[in-house]
């Protein structure tokens, strides 16, 4: 980490206190040995990724793994308070990937991808809020909450499903031979 | 300005940003445990990565990367700048990057350490100029051109290598070197040696009685009134010899190799220089990480088929190629005078100078002192090696002498110069020894 340059090496300290911030909240709403060891794995996970870019998919994966268990604590939670779990999760993912950016010694302006930092997080946090609210409005009309579960998860399927369809039409293809 | 081309091709591909692959896992399984469990809150976890995946894979248009490598001039001298430029074009906007990669023989000097450049999102054409310091001689590689292109926001990035960049060659920094050594027996074309033989020259060889048939400008005006009687100077004639080059090149690919390497080019250069000046026939044979054979010959084209082979020697070592001539064959004339360039670590080149003094051939060894580039000791342990390498080459040196192969140290700061008059005096000593045994 030595010829990290100094901007790199701030944009990693944020974003990995922005990864212990989301666990200790997190530990703090859940309360349980269980809510600490999955904010472990996921801060941990964040500290992996800020040095190889590689762990940044399990650090996503943690990171949601984490705010999904806070679904299951002793003292049922709102889905909305998860908000604050949700965000610093991209937060910490975006921030890290933009310091994965930074890996080469060439120089780079960096403020591009940090005003893409806030504007993820926004999307993020907004369509979280906006589900989270649908479902709050479903439970409130007569409809079976895992049929409302099956609607959305496979409406979000199809619209994914299109979008990937029509980018392997144009040659979507993974290489690993060139310099990162 | 010689471009390296690459046009818009089918080798152009698509990297995913590390992001992807964990937003889709994330969000496809808290979709899939909703549906398992019942549970519409999963669903609402997954929503917002899928909602980023979906994002960042919008925007796909392929970049069609195209661009080249130009390079302002491709033979320059050791320590030259080497200057050019990357163009590289695309469709549409895009942040790229551009990198050029896997060059050798060279140090970027602009930009730095990384000859590569992060360009925020514009449109193409971009012209980069870089600068290069050529530090190793030899034919180089200028590397490879890459560039990654990603739309704004996009977590999908188009990657393509383009065209290799073009050769650079290296020519060593020449030596001053205006000193010849005596090829072992001058060949019967005019050069500039002075022959046992007498005839036609310019060296006084000795006066005698005229005899009918001497031209009148030989007559010695001074000694013939002194002694009453026509007497002519006699000349040496002025011949040509063989001087073949032995160069070491088993050196490392280390940076203190390559530059014990280029020490050891230069001091054959300015030796094969030298002696072309002076009509000889001059060849090379190399040992080492590739084996290099060029005939002695003369004249302009066998300078440049010289400094050829040189090039192709310091590439090799500096690619680490072995490029062994399966079919070499090597003949060397039993008249050449056999100059061995080495820095004397390997037993094999040593080995091979005695070859070539046990069949008669007079040889002489120029060690190259490598010394100044050793790290400084940082302990006892250190300096006993040191001394121990020292003690090693004098005793390489030593056992060089002692088979009639006289040796003198080209250092970095005396260059070659004092080492060919060392070795000039010395074989002068020996053959004189040896005129004096014979009577």
């Amino acid at each position: 980490m030595s010829d990290w340059t100094p901007m790199r090496r701030l944009l990693a300290a944020l974003a990995l206190l922005t990864a212990v911030l989301t666990g200790v909240t997190g530990v703090a709403m859940g309360g349980t040995a269980g809510h600490a060891f999955a904010a472990a794995v996921f801060v941990g996970l964040a500290v992996a990724a800020a040095v190889s870019r590689g762990a940044i998919p399990w650090m996503i994966v943690a990171g949601q793994g984490f705010a999904a268990s806070l679904l299951f604590t002793p003292v049922p939670l709102e889905l909305l308070s998860l908000l604050p779990i949700v965000g610093g999760v991209l937060v910490s993912a975006e921030l890290l990937a933009v310091v994965g950016r930074l890996e080469p010694s060439f120089a780079r302006d960096p403020s591009d991808d940090l005003r893409r930092v806030g504007i993820s997080a926004l999307i993020g946090v907004g369509v979280f809020a906006v589900v989270a609210a649908m479902i709050g409005a479903l439970d409130r009309i007569p409809v079976p909450t895992g049929l409302a579960a099956v609607a959305l998860a496979v409406g979000a399927c199809v619209v994914l499903a299109v979008l990937f369809i029509r980018a392997g039409r144009r040659g979507v293809a993974g290489a690993d031979d060139g310099p990162t | 300005m010689t471009p390296s081309r690459g046009g818009p091709g089918e080798d152009e591909h698509l990297r995913t940003d590390p992001r992807l692959p964990g937003y889709l896992i994330a969000g496809f399984g808290a979709l899939l445990a909703a549906i398992a469990t019942g549970m519409p809150e999963l669903a609402a976890l997954g929503a917002p990565v899928l909602a980023l995946a979906a994002v960042g894979i919008a925007a796909r248009d392929p970049a069609r990367l195209r661009g080249e490598v130009r390079v302002h001039n491709l033979r320059v001298l050791e320590g030259d700048v080497v200057e050019g430029e990357l163009s590289v074009d695309w469709d549409g906007v895009a942040e790229v990057e551009v990198m050029l990669t896997g060059f050798r023989g060279v140090t970027p000097l602009d930009p730095t350490p990384e000859v590569g450049w992060s360009v925020p999102r514009t449109r193409g054409p971009l012209v980069l100029p870089f600068r290069f310091r050529a530090t190793a001689w030899g034919t180089h590689d200028l590397g490879t051109l890459w560039v990654q292109a990603r739309r704004p926001g996009s977590l999908l990035v188009w990657e393509r290598k383009l065209a290799a960049a073009p050769r650079l060659q290296v020519l060593p920094r020449p030596l001053r070197l205006d000193r010849l050594l005596r090829p072992a027996e001058p060949r019967a074309v005019a050069g500039m040696h002075v022959s046992r033989l007498r005839g036609r020259g310019t060296d006084f060889a000795e006066l005698r009685p005229y005899q009918p048939g001497d031209r009148l400008r030989d007559l010695s005006w001074g000694t013939s009134a002194r002694l009453g009687s026509p007497w002519v100077i006699v000349h040496h004639p002025e011949r040509t010899g063989t001087v073949l080059l032995l160069l070491d090149a088993f050196f490392t690919r280390a940076e203190t190799g390559t530059e014990a390497l280029a020490r050891a080019a230069r001091a054959a250069w300015a030796v094969a220089a030298v002696h072309l000046r002076a009509q000889d026939r001059v060849g090379i044979l190399t040992h080492g990480v590739t084996t290099a054979w060029l005939p002695p010959q003369g004249g302009r084209r066998a300078r440049w088929m010289l400094l050829n082979e040189l090039l192709t020697v310091g590439g090799a070592v500096e690619d680490q190629l072995r490029r062994r001539r399966a079919s070499l064959r090597v003949a060397v004339p039993s008249d050449a005078l056999v100059v061995g360039i080495t820095n004397l670590r390997s037993p094999s080149f040593t080995k091979s100078l005695l070859h070539h003094r046990r069949t008669g051939r007079t040889t002489v060894a120029l060690v190259v002192d490598t010394l100044d580039l050793l790290p400084e000791p940082a302990g006892p342990v250190d300096e006993a090696a040191r001394r121990i390498w020292l003690g090693r080459r004098e005793a390489d040196r030593h056992l060089l002498d002692r088979g009639g192969i006289p040796t003198a140290l080209v250092t970095s700061t005396d260059g070659v110069g004092p080492a060919i008059s060392a070795l000039r005096r010395r074989t002068g000593r020996a053959g004189a020894a040896r005129m004096g045994a014979r009577r």
